[in-house]
């Protein structure tokens, strides 16, 4: 885990502009993108975001990444194998992080941190995820339990844990989440809810335009392209990437600017499913002083679809919110067709690393230009804890 | 190790420096001349028999560690680093070498560290140390080029190889100039250790701490065995036999080098290595003194030359890092690949994705799944502004090439340089495209890009020297020699290759046999057959070639009608797997070739020597009007870029030096005799005939 603050980053010194980002279709492991590792895959999305946006590489001072499933101290020969892939001296600022789904969110932070702060003229945000490279794979659950005994400290500390897991496994068992916070959800509901998702992904006019089209050894027979089936499960290979600059820089360079980053909120797990992502929703939006009908888009990635549907819901009603949330209350209404815009993880295919920097995209264009000059990016991460950035609508 | 460097002290003779750690261990390092080789001869190892000396009565040193840090070393050519360059041509001097070498082995033990290409001289000092540590960089190999340039190995290198791989792999090795890289030096029991750069230095410094071994190396027990089996009447008769065969078998120019490395090693086998070093000194020194051999050596001085040329036109320019190639290609592939295996950043263009698809798989399986390097592809004209260089590698049709240019040129910044790899095409005729035409220029590869060690640059009238000097450096940074040749249609290369193809087109059609043209040729010392070439070249790449030196060259030029009838039968050569042989399934000749020249078979059969003649005095005389017009401005251009990218024999030369090696005067006499009999395009070159005159030397 990297030393990154946790909470509201809104006060940043500059405007940052998010210039654009490209991403790999995210797909089924050992499927089409199989024989490319995590660095192959990161290094191509980088580099072909950096020529898109005719960006000299020196210019490019910091490059934040994840590799996974290789760990945060993933070896430097492989974050140097990404920069050479990509084109970019060897003298930038290279370093890999690892969060889970909220990786490549963290990643973006930290690169916009660097613009903001003037240090360099350009910086790189992104994140691979080479499922098949993950030759063992724990449940999410799993996985959070026994890191949590494994931080009890003694036997009988992680027995309780482990018992405790157990115990409320079987209370989850009786009710379910959505039961108790008064959200009825249906098989169905959650089944027309998917459907829909990928009916806008197939409706989406920007489909394939910041998807790049992959050449994957060994058939290399045709690139891998958005029309590939996405893998929604946490089981696929993606990368995704963006290119931050400071505004006041990226208009005197005559360049497009597809969104600024207003601020970001991270909140730890909370024990109500939904209400982690909702809360920092809510922080990030009252960092720019704006409210849910502000806001154009709202990119949501959860773990479940259920996940998503009650986040939506938790944000709009003000009874749930004041419940869950305490004293934060949601601020406006949300219709349906300003959350996941371009389909979201059940369409799109879910690569955890890679997924943030994703949802991030979409978000800023899904800014229309319109009256509502905000979109929210917001992801949940399996243990819990949860991550959003505000992106305005450049001026 | 770093800090004990620090205290060593440090003391130099010529070419040879060297320093002692705390730990007793001294790194001799041999120095690069100007070109970055690392030279051993006679002054070398002179140097490095003092340094020994001295470091065998300094009771502080307990060994030595022996490395080359010239810059060619890693990654350099195999005959760019440590080939052997004896000064005098006297058998005398072979021996001292070979003494001389044998110093090396006595003493304190010695270990050769070898980063770089070991070849020849080199590689026998290798063998000559106690031990050997092998980088597992691609660049770091051993071997013997020695016969391929008409000589033998010197310094009893052969015997020492003999003694470690036993007679016939030795004798294999040297014959088809073999050489070994980490895995297989090590397979082989070559070398003591193979270990990865960083690491291979410090794995030499503990080797040199250790004891030399007693005696000489012990050999691997295959080569024992085989030392056994061939002193025996028997296998020593089997082994003679095989041997000779092998050598009857080389190419004529190396044919006596080939007898000469055979009887070295079978005076090893039989008569021990004190004997045979007296034979290989012997024969080394009649073997330095033949033509062959000294042509060869011109040739490699002359390329030496033109490198340093062009190093100076370089000299104030940084290497590109950025390039695009626009077209995805023969050459563009090629290209592309040579650059990302350069370090280069490459982006690559097509409109069609397959080609790109092909660029990538391509990319794949030259790294063995490694990694790619930074190549990015792209259907569009996105993200060209950033390339330092652009290659425009589209087919050879001028408005298409004129279309891109003019294209590229709006995509790209305002000081990117833009070339052409047009093969005939004047580039005074492409940049009138541009908008700026002083920065465009052309860059004639030849394929296969990975194996021609040569790029013509063409420099067209009012290029901005910044921008010559950038397509220089990225030509080195690609591993090639460049040579600069001034605009004209067909350049150098195409122009003096076009009239020898054609002549062989003709011939064909006069009913000679594909295989007898071919190989009267490949006789007369070409790597490949004119046909064969051809096939390589495409068939209609010469007829547009042949139909534009017609209109822009004068009347000498005419296209033969006999390749207007292979492209009616849709024969463009390998490209489309049909020409004058086989390429999809079999191999040999295609002899549905004669029916498509309406000739029911081979029926004529000119002498090999009136073969060779038509097709090479073509070649020639075009060379000697290039150098007149001033297409080429030296003539070691001309012979260099006929030696490295058209196979021109290089025991001969190059076709400038031929001239003088046949003589001007029986040159005329037989251009005369052609044009007689067989037409005006057999002119002899205005130049030629004021050499005749005034017996005026090309070369001093």
């Amino acid at each position: 885990m990297s030393p990154v603050p946790r909470q509201n980053v809104v006060d940043l010194p500059a405007r940052v502009a998010l210039l654009g980002g490209l991403r790999t279709p995210f797909v089924q492991r050992s499927g089409a993108l199989r024989a490319m590792g995590p660095a192959e895959l990161l290094g191509q999305v980088l580099g072909e975001l950096v020529a898109r946006h005719e960006i000299a590489p020196e210019d490019v001072g910091v490059c934040a990444l994840t590799l996974a499933p290789l760990l945060s101290d993933a070896s430097d020969e492989e974050v140097a194998a990404v920069v050479a892939r990509a084109g970019l001296p060897r003298e930038v600022n290279a370093y890999a992080v690892a969060r889970g789904s909220l990786s490549s969110l963290e990643t973006t932070t930290l690169a916009a941190t660097a613009v903001a702060h003037r240090d360099v003229r350009a910086a790189l945000a992104g994140a691979a995820e080479s499922g098949s490279q993950r030759h063992i794979s724990v449940p999410a659950r799993l996985s959070g339990l026994l890191r949590e005994a494994a931080r009890a400290g003694s036997m009988w500390g992680a027995a309780r844990v482990l018992m405790r897991a157990q115990r409320a496994d079987v209370r989850t068992r009786r009710a379910a989440p959505g039961a108790r916070r008064g959200v009825d959800l249906t098989r169905a509901e959650l089944d027309a809810f998917v459907e829909d998702a990928r009916r806008r992904a197939r409706e989406d006019a920007h489909e394939g335009h910041d998807v790049l089209r992959v050449f994957a050894p060994p058939s290399f027979v045709r690139p891998v392209a958005a029309d590939d089936v996405p893998c929604p499960t946490a089981e696929a290979d993606g990368a995704c990437g963006l290119l931050l600059t400071l505004e006041d820089r990226a208009r005197a360079e005559g360049r497009d600017v597809e969104a600024i980053v207003r601020g970001w909120s991270w909140t730890p797990p909370e024990p109500e499913g939904g209400a982690s992502i909702a809360r920092a929703a809510t922080r990030a939006l009252a960092g720019a002083g704006a409210g849910l009908d502000d806001v154009a888009a709202v990119e949501v990635h959860a773990t479940t679809a259920e996940e998503i549907v009650l986040t939506t819901r938790v944000l709009e009603s003000r009874t749930i919110a004041r419940r869950v949330l305490g004293s934060e209350a949601p601020l406006g209404a949300l219709s349906p067709h300003r959350v996941n815009v371009r389909g979201g993880s059940a369409a799109l295919g879910h690569a955890p690393a890679a997924t943030g920097a994703r949802v991030i995209l979409d978000a800023a264009r899904a800014l229309d230009g319109g009256s509502r000059p905000f979109a929210l990016a917001l992801v949940s991460g399996a243990d819990g804890a949860a991550g959003a950035m505000l992106l305005e609508a450049p001026r | 190790m770093t800090a004990a460097r620090e205290a060593t002290e440090a003391r130099a003779h010529a070419h040879v420096a060297y320093t002692i750690s705390r730990d007793g261990v001294a790194c001799v390092t041999l120095e690069g001349d100007d070109d970055g080789v690392a030279i051993v001869d006679l002054t070398t190892l002179r140097a490095l028999a003092r340094t020994l000396d001295a470091l065998d009565a300094d009771t502080a040193v307990r060994g030595v560690v022996l490395r080359a840090t010239a810059p060619r070393g890693v990654g350099a050519a195999p005959d760019a680093c440590m080939h052997t360059r004896i000064a005098g041509h006297a058998a005398g001097e072979a021996a001292e070498l070979a003494r001389l070498m044998a110093r090396v082995g006595r003493g304190k033990p010695v270990v050769a560290c070898i980063e770089g290409p070991w070849v020849s001289a080199g590689f026998s000092l290798a063998l000559a140390c106690h031990r050997r540590v092998h980088s597992t960089h691609a660049g770091a190999l051993m071997g013997f080029a020695d016969v391929a340039r008409a000589l033998i190995p010197a310094g009893g290198g052969l015997g020492r190889l003999v003694d470690a791989l036993g007679p016939r792999v030795a004798l294999h090795a040297t014959l088809e100039g073999k050489s070994f890289d980490a895995a297989a030096a090590l397979a082989t029991g070559l070398i003591d250790r193979a270990s990865p750069p960083p690491l291979v230095f410090d794995a030499a410094t503990e080797l040199a701490r250790r004891p030399a071994p007693p005696g000489t190396r012990r050999p691997r027990p295959a080569a024992r065995a085989a030392r056994f089996v061939f002193r025996g009447l028997v296998g020593g008769a089997l082994l003679e036999r095989e041997a000779r065969g092998h050598a009857a078998r080389a190419r004529p120019h190396i044919a006596r080098a080939a007898q000469a490395a055979v009887h070295v090693v079978l005076t090893h086998v039989r008569r021990g290595a004190e004997a045979a070093i007296v034979e290989e000194s012997r024969l080394l020194g009649e073997l330095m003194v033949s033509e062959a051999a000294q042509h060869i050596e011109r040739a490699a001085h002359a390329t030496a030359g033109v490198e340093t040329h062009a190093r100076r036109l370089s000299a104030d320019v940084a290497s590109p890092a950025r390039l695009v190639v626009v077209g995805a290609g023969t050459i563009g592939t090629g290209v592309t690949l040579a650059a990302l295996r350069a370090g280069l950043a490459v982006r690559a263009r097509d409109v069609d994705e397959r080609s790109l698809a092909r660029l990538h798989r391509a990319a794949w399986s030259s790294t063995r799944g490694g990694s790619l390097g930074a190549l990015s592809t792209t259907l569009d004209a996105t993200g060209l502004r950033t390339a330092e260089i652009l290659i425009e590698a589209a087919p050879e049709v001028v408005e298409t090439k004129r279309a891109i240019l003019a294209e590229v040129e709006a995509a790209a910044s305002p000081t990117c340089v833009i070339a052409s790899s047009t093969a005939a095409i004047p580039i005074r005729d492409l940049a009138s495209a541009c908008t700026d035409p002083s920065r465009v220029l052309g860059m004639h590869f030849f394929a296969p890009v990975a194996e021609h060690p040569l790029v013509e640059i063409v420099r067209p009238a009012g290029l901005a020297p910044s921008a010559l000097g950038r397509a220089v450096a990225l030509g080195r940074s690609l591993g090639k020699t460049v040579v600069v040749v001034n605009d004209s249609p067909g350049f150098f290369a195409m122009r003096v290759l076009a009239p020898m193809l054609a002549e062989a087109v003709r011939l064909v059609g006069e009913g000679v046999a594909i295989d007898a043209v071919d190989g009267a040729l490949e006789t007369w010392g070409f790597s490949h057959g004119p046909l064969r070439v051809l096939d390589e070249v495409g068939i209609d790449v010469l007829e547009g070639a042949l139909g534009l030196f017609s209109r822009q060259l004068g009347d000498r030029w005419s296209v033969p009608d006999e390749l207007d009838a292979l492209l009616a039968d849709h024969r463009l050569g390998r490209r489309n797997g049909r020409g004058f042989y086989l390429h999809a399934t079999r191999t040999g000749v295609d002899d549905t070739v004669y029916a498509a020249l309406r000739r029911a078979e081979p029926n004529a059969a000119p002498t090999r020597e009136e073969i060779q003649m038509r097709c090479v005095l073509p070649m020639v005389q075009e060379a000697l009007r290039c150098l007149e017009e001033g297409v080429v401005s030296r003539a070691e251009d001309a012979d260099v870029c006929a030696v490295l990218a058209l196979g021109f024999p290089n025991f001969r030369g190059g076709p400038l030096t031929y001239v003088h090696s046949l003589g001007a005067t029986e040159l005329l006499r037989r251009c005369r005799w052609l044009e007689q009999t067989r037409g005006h395009r057999f002119a002899p070159a205005p130049l030629l005939v004021e050499l005749e005159r005034s017996a005026r030397r090309l070369y001093d």
